[in-house]
């Protein structure tokens, strides 16, 4: 036998699992903050026997999987929209949700019932001394990342979390992202906003395309690989019967 | 097979996206008409590996696996930004310059907003909208007026005729928000009063943050041709890259299937 099926399978199961990555970026390519999942190409010959350290390395399982997200800033456009913010540089929008602090690239913000400076999802977004109060008039944010509303009363200024290792950074949807517990990070004393402006997401099509076109390769690739194993068996168990 | 799902998000709101930018556009002409833009969320993740957890070998893993299922549409959120001012003559036509809204009564009581300055006379004398609701507070105006002059603080004064003097016909009040873009657009360029709106501050108009009051001006739709168009090319590519995968799912499953036969 030239080598075990389940070279094959594992090679085809991994590719399905990489269109899902491939999906999920693409179905994302206008998502505010949206920050794309890697799609491992570089673990596409990865040994598993090194790892589970079994004498025999001729045979080549794969482990391709989205191999982490990828932090890279998104280009930023305009919208006019006065509550409307991008990160310039590292560092992350602190969100309090009722399930703990959240962190997100997307400055989308809004006002919610309470009043509160908020994603829009409606958690209060957390300013250098907790949430912002906007209750009376229109306000905006300012690129040093104050916010002041249309007499010029400055109501707080919003804070811009920076992590020593953002890429232990889980997502959680909705543009949010989970620091794992204990994660050092640190506030940025003076953040350096683009104000009226949004980060889009830094989901690149053609990549994604070219991509595409890779895995359904590697698929059909994988698969071949099932059907003359397949063949070679039955070729086996003939000769050895006639 | 996730993808295929997934994808189908993904061009599900490729196609809410299109209907924003065609809203738009539609009302490009739309006397204080605020366009609408498409605000869009990831989908929840399902975590196979959570980041910085221990491999088979005791090694810190410094990447996590997470498959995610998709997008969404988050909000559909107006954007309150200035329109141009466009000179018209017209003696009702009133434009506002900076932040607020009039304030217009339906009939019934509700109390609706707008920046669409385009008013009129009725046969009452009644300063009243292109469908007839009256401007808050009721300005009247005698039919044999011969002049009427708005000044930059909403102060209406009226020169009728036979008398050298501008008789004072009130003042224009007009209405600023917490979260303009928490407004429900109710048609008719009208806004109602929402939760996320916050209430409505009163004020006259140049005075405490709110915009001055421009006669003979009106506020043009704010939306930028060139700008809607780009958004659209954006949506109808990415819809196809979505329905792309579609199809490269769909020919991976046919490959399986061809197998087992």
């Amino acid at each position: 036998m030239a080598s075990d099926p389940y070279v094959g399978v594992s090679g085809a199961m991994a590719r399905l699992q990489e269109l899902d990555a491939i999906a999920n970026n693409l179905a994302n390519v206008d998502t505010t903050g949206f920050k794309r999942d890697r799609v491992a190409f570089t673990a596409a010959l990865h040994s598993v026997l090194s790892e589970t350290e079994s004498p025999d390395p001729g045979r080549i399982f794969t482990l391709g999987e989205p191999a982490g997200v990828d932090l890279t800033a998104g280009t930023v456009s305009r919208t006019d929209a006065p509550l409307h913010a991008a990160i310039s540089g590292p560092g992350f929008f602190e969100i309090d949700t009722p399930l703990g602090p959240r962190y997100t690239r997307a400055g989308s913000f809004s006002v919610n019932g309470d009043g509160l400076l908020a994603s829009q999802d409606g958690h209060p977004v957390l300013g250098t001394s907790g949430p912002i109060s906007i209750d009376e008039r229109p306000a905006s944010i300012l690129a040093s990342g104050e916010v002041t509303d249309s007499s010029g009363a400055v109501l707080g200024r919003l804070r811009v979390t920076l992590f020593e290792q953002p890429e232990l950074l889980e997502k959680e949807g909705a543009n949010r992202f989970r620091a794992p517990d204990g994660a050092a990070s640190e506030a940025i004393p003076e953040p350096q906003l683009l104000e009226r402006s949004l980060e889009r997401s830094n989901v690149r099509p053609v990549e994604e395309l070219a991509n595409l076109v890779i895995v359904q390769r590697a698929f059909d690739l994988a698969v071949r690989t099932m059907q003359s194993d397949d063949e070679a068996t039955e070729r086996l168990i003939r000769e050895i019967s006639s | 097979m996730r993808a295929l799902f997934t994808a189908a998000t993904g061009m599900t709101a490729q196609q809410l996206r299109l209907d924003a930018i065609s809203n738009n556009l539609a009302n490009v002409n739309t006397m204080g008409f605020k366009r609408s833009r498409a605000e869009f969320q990831d989908l929840f993740y399902e975590t196979l590996r959570a980041p910085g957890a221990t491999s088979s070998t005791g090694a810190t893993l410094p990447t996590g696996v997470q498959v995610g299922s998709g997008v969404r549409l988050a909000a559909m959120s107006r954007v309150h930004t200035q329109g141009d001012r466009v000179a018209t003559q017209g003696e009702f036509d009133l434009a506002i310059e900076g932040e607020g809204f009039f304030q217009i009564e339906k009939p019934g009581g509700e109390t609706l907003y707008t920046r669409d300055g385009t008013f009129k006379r009725d046969n009452e004398g009644n300063v009243v909208t292109t469908e007839g609701f009256r401007l808050l507070p009721n300005i009247q105006v005698s039919p044999d007026a011969i002049q009427v002059t708005v000044l930059r603080d909403g102060t209406v004064s009226v020169l009728e005729g036979g008398s050298p003097v501008p008789i004072d016909a009130g003042q224009i009040e007009t209405a600023q928000f917490a979260n303009p873009a928490g407004l429900r657009g109710v048609g008719g360029n009208l806004f109602a009063v929402t939760e996320a709106s916050g209430d409505p501050q009163l004020g006259f108009p140049d005075e405490d943050g709110l915009g001055s009051i421009a006669q003979g001006f009106l506020e043009s739709s704010n939306v930028n041709v060139a700008e809607e168009l780009v958004s659209m090319i954006l949506a109808q590519r990415s819809f196809e890259l979505n329905s792309r995968v579609i199809q490269a799912g769909d020919e991976m499953l046919q490959t399986i299937g061809a197998l087992s036969r």
